[in-house]
This record gives C-alpha cells, sequence and structure tokens, in this order.
C-alpha cells in the first residue's frame, strides 16, 4: 500500500515538473529578446575575417542542424562525425556547416554558461558519455523537445526562429559565406532540427536573400511561416519512422482540413517533397544514423547519407545550370 | 476554504455550489475576486506581447492588475446584459447581486490562464478555458432558474462581449482601455506576435544592407 502511494506520487510529482518545464521552457527565448542575457538580439553576425577561405564564396553551403538530443553544436556525436564525413565524401563541392546549437535562440550551448540548469547539464552529459542512466540523460531530449514547440508556437516563433537564423548566419559566416553574392543556403535538419531548420528560413531569407533549401532527415514540422518562406523542403524518411509521423498529427495546421496553411499550400505547390529512403527507424542502431542496415545490406547511416547527398548534388545542379548563360 | 469549494463545484457544474453561494454574503462578496485573478493568470499566460515590447517589472505587475480590473469590469457588464436578456424572457429576472456572482464565478476556469504560456499546445489550451467558462455561466444562469435556451444566449452575448474586450477592445469597444493599457505598460505596445516578424525581418535586411555596404 505504501510504496503505491509512493509510485503515485512519483508519478504526480514527474507529471508536475513536466509541466512546469513546459510552460517555463519559452522564458529562454523571452529573456534573449527582452537582452537579459547581455547580447543584443539585432546585432548583425560579423564575419570572421581569419576564417574566411577567399576560394570558397561560389560554393554550396549547407548547415547541419543535429537532433533533440543535442547539447552543443560542437559536440556531435560521433555517429553524427561519421554522417557528416560520408556527406562531404558524396558531395564534396558542398561546404558543410555542422557547428550550430538550434535548441537555444542565443545559440549558446548547454554545457556554456550563464545558464540557471549549468551544473545540471554538465552532469547529464558526463552521464550521457558514460552510457549511463537513459532516463536521466532523456531530459536533455526533453527540454529540446519544448524549443522544437516554442520554434512552433504562433507566439513565442517569431522570436525564437528569429534567434535560430541569426546562430545559423553566423556559422555561415564564420565558414566563409559571401553575403554579397549570397549563394544558395541548404539546411539539414535531423528530427526536431527540421522544424527549426524550416522555421529559422523566414528571417534566414531576409538577412541574405538567397535560395533556402531545407533537407529534412526524419524532421517533426509544422506549419510554420517559414515554410512559406522556402524553395524546397526535401523530408526524407524511413518506412519504420513512426515519430516523424507524429509531425503530421500533432500539428494539426498540417491536416488536409487546412488547405490554406503554410504546409498544405506549400505541398499543393509542389515545393514539399517526401521521399522514403529505407527501412530505418528514428534514432538508435536502426535509425537513420544507426549502424543497422537494410535488407540490401547497406549501413543505415551510409544509406541516409547517400540519399542527403543526392539531393544536395541534384540542387547544386540545378543552380549550375540555371547560372549558365 | 469555501471559496475553494464554491469554485470546485461550479467548475464541475454541480448546482450544489450555487446553494453555498445563497446561503453565504461572504462568499458573494468574494467570488467578485476571481475575475480579478482569472485576468492577472490569463496576462501572465499572454505576457509575451509585455516581453516584446520589453516593459519594466514594474510596468509588468501593473499589466497583471489591470488586466484583472478590465475583467471584473467585463463580468459586471456580463451581468448586466444578461440581466437585460433574461427580462426579454421571463417576468422576474434572478436578483442582480446572484448573477453578478454567478458571472464572476464562471470566470474560474480561467484561473488556469497563466497555463496557456506553455509553447505551442497553449493556444489551443485557452480555447478550451473559453469553451469551459462559456459552459459554467451558461450553467450557471441557467441554476438561477433561467430556461436553458436564455441561458445560452447570455452566455454566447457574454463571451461575444468578452471576446471583443479581449481582441479589438482597444479599437473599437473601449478606447478609453486602450489608453490606461499604454499607459501602465509605459508605451503603446505595438508589438505582438503577429507583427513582431515584420520587424525582425525589415531589421535583418536593413542590417544586410549595412554589412554589404561595410565590405
Amino acid at each position: 500500500m505504501m510504496i503505491e502511494h509512493w509510485a503515485l506520487l512519483s508519478m504526480l510529482l514527474g507529471a508536475a515538473i513536466f509541466l512546469l518545464a513546459g510552460a517555463l521552457s519559452p522564458i529562454e527565448s523571452f529573456a534573449w529578446w527582452a537582452g537579459w542575457l547581455d547580447e543584443d538580439p539585432a546585432s548583425f553576425p560579423e564575419r570572421d575575417a581569419e576564417a574566411f577561405d577567399g576560394g570558397k564564396e561560389e560554393r554550396f553551403f549547407a548547415v547541419y542542424l543535429a537532433g533533440i538530443d543535442s547539447i552543443a553544436g560542437d559536440k556531435t556525436t560521433r555517429r553524427t562525425e561519421r554522417f557528416l564525413t560520408l556527406i562531404e565524401a558524396a558531395a564534396p563541392e558542398v561546404t558543410i556547416v555542422s557547428d550550430v546549437f538550434p535548441y537555444a535562440p542565443s545559440g549558446r550551448p548547454l554545457l556554456a554558461g550563464p545558464r540557471l540548469f549549468l551544473k545540471t547539464w554538465r552532469a547529464l552529459y558526463r552521464l550521457k558519455l558514460r552510457r549511463r542512466s537513459s532516463i536521466l540523460s532523456n531530459i536533455i531530449n526533453l527540454r529540446n523537445l519544448y524549443q522544437v514547440l516554442v520554434s512552433a508556437d504562433h507566439r513565442y516563433g517569431p522570436i525564437f526562429n528569429a534567434g535560430a537564423a541569426h546562430v545559423i548566419l553566423d556559422a555561415l559566416l564564420r565558414a566563409g559565406y559571401d553575403l554579397e553574392k549570397a549563394p544558395p543556403i541548404c539546411i539539414i535538419g535531423y528530427s526536431g532540427g527540421g522544424q527549426i531548420a524550416a522555421a529559422s528560413a523566414e528571417f534566414l531569407k531576409a538577412a541574405t536573400g538567397a535560395r533556402i533549401t531545407v533537407i529534412s532527415v526524419g524532421g517533426i514540422i509544422a506549419s510554420t511561416p517559414g515554410v512559406a518562406a522556402l524553395d524546397m523542403l526535401h523530408h526524407l524518411y524511413g518506412e519504420k519512422d513512426s515519430v516523424q509521423r507524429l509531425g503530421a498529427i500533432m500539428f494539426p495546421e498540417r491536416w488536409g482540413v487546412f488547405p490554406y496553411s503554410h504546409w498544405n499550400l506549400a505541398k499543393a505547390q509542389g515545393r514539399i517533397q517526401a521521399r522514403c529512403i529505407g527501412a530505418m527507424g528514428h534514432d538508435r542502431v536502426g535509425g537513420y544514423l544507426g549502424e543497422g542496415v537494410d535488407e540490401d545490406g547497406e549501413p543505415f547511416i551510409r544509406k541516409t547519407a547517400t540519399a542527403v547527398a543526392e539531393v544536395l548534388k541534384a540542387e547544386t545542379a540545378a543552380i549550375s545550370a540555371c547560372a549558365q548563360p | 476554504m469555501g471559496v475553494l469549494s464554491l469554485l470546485f463545484e461550479t467548475m464541475r457544474f454541480h448546482e450544489r455550489g450555487y446553494d453555498l453561494l445563497a446561503d453565504s454574503r461572504a462568499l458573494i462578496a468574494l467570488s467578485f475576486f476571481i475575475p480579478f485573478f482569472a485576468g492577472a493568470s490569463e496576462m501572465a499566460g499572454q505576457s509575451v506581447t509585455l516581453v516584446l515590447n520589453r516593459v519594466s517589472r514594474f510596468r509588468f505587475a501593473a499589466s497583471l492588475a489591470f488586466t484583472g480590473i478590465v475583467y471584473i469590469l467585463t463580468a459586471f457588464i456580463w451581468a448586466l446584459l444578461t440581466l437585460l436578456i433574461a427580462s426579454l424572457f421571463v417576468s422576474q429576472a434572478p436578483p442582480p447581486l446572484l448573477v453578478c456572482s454567478v458571472i464572476a464565478l464562471s470566470f474560474g476556469p480561467r484561473l488556469f490562464g497563466m497555463l496557456t504560456i506553455a509553447p505551442y499546445y497553449g493556444e489551443f489550451l485557452g480555447r478550451l478555458l473559453d469553451g469551459w467558462m462559456i459552459a459554467c455561466a451558461a450553467h450557471g444562469i441557467h441554476a438561477l432558474g433561467l430556461p436553458g435556451h436564455v441561458a445560452a444566449i447570455c452566455s454566447v452575448a457574454g463571451w461575444a462581449i468578452w471576446s471583443l474586450s479581449r481582441n479589438a477592445g482597444d479599437k473599437l469597444l473601449l478606447p478609453v482601455i486602450g489608453r490606461i493599457e499604454v499607459f501602465v505598460a509605459g508605451s503603446p505596445l505595438v508589438l505582438s506576435s503577429r507583427n513582431v516578424s515584420e520587424l525582425i525581418k525589415e531589421r535583418m535586411a536593413a542590417l544586410q544592407k549595412a554589412a554589404r555596404d561595410d565590405d
């Protein structure tokens, strides 16, 4: 009887923390916008002259936004590193930028201060590195999932997504992106990164005037105004990925009963293309970046990288063809 | 405890709540505070407008209190409207004080208005609370002895007034409220979730132009 009470109490406490975390999740965006983080949200990212490689200005740029298990832009997992290496090998004409943390409007990683729960994030990161306590390390996923919902929200989305666009543009300029020529930009968004990729396109387009394409790898994307600003959205998904299907269910504006929503209009205009790339699930070994193998014996990670590279190559080829006199 | 049980009973559509109300003048008086706290809670949930416009902490608190007062006024107008409509349909309208109290109590679900701060589903939750509030008002008016269709008309009319005061109050219905809002918040709350995107895009385009000119 006593155990039952404790179980009930723990469940109630868990539910309360879950709801409280959700209610508090927009506050980081508020603080960023209000200037409480000692950063001016209106400032424009400056190009790092030393990092700029003059030979790259004509290149096609792709920015990778990690999934919701991301803790910092420069702390990518071995799987992610391998995935990006495979893409770079298959599409060498594309410059891939990956040091972006998309789950904060300031771009400040969870491991960098000042943050209220800095010690907690560091402890969770250590647990994650030791592959211990998956329940606790799921708190990172929950925190980032809420930021995906902030990005999808009609009220908070504009400020969060403007921040994300700033962070992406900052990374692009560091990599040598030439604002004057404004070559096309592609954002590769995995899982929740897909939402932030699509939503930030609205502001990225305003800042650069460039062609913006999103490659969603099992992305969970809402019908945000950013979708209207996209030139193309390639949604790549796995046959066994039930998580990416959630996007079509949990965001009502994607339902067929709203034919004039941003998502459904883009779909009707042919700016959203979905393609099944194999029998993979959403994450872990059988996921997009997993080592599991498909029926044809090819590892899922290689299959996903090949599909992404194909889209990148098709995009660059189409743009080069258009640029020919 | 009396107010809490009163709220609990009325929010779950139990007529016992209205019996409690009829027996106690103190509860009637206390019920008038419910729209105030509902308004403050609602404003806290919708505080994005204040944050967008970067108001100070004092003015933030003042805006919460001001919304509470606007909600009390709205409840009062709603009660007057109910009495007016009731007089068209029945020969003897219920006591005005009880009608005011019932309408004030129907704002109970809006005490959860703060939860509308939650991302994405917060807006949906807000609409759910609207529905719950209207249902509480209709049930309360019916419990006072008015026929069901009259209760329905009164609650829909009241909801229309409430929606107008919330969404278009400063433009159409209550220009004075709009002016006081500006005074309380310290500046015109010109930025909203609707127009902030355009402002940011304009700024980004201007900064892009400046960055290009620097090159």
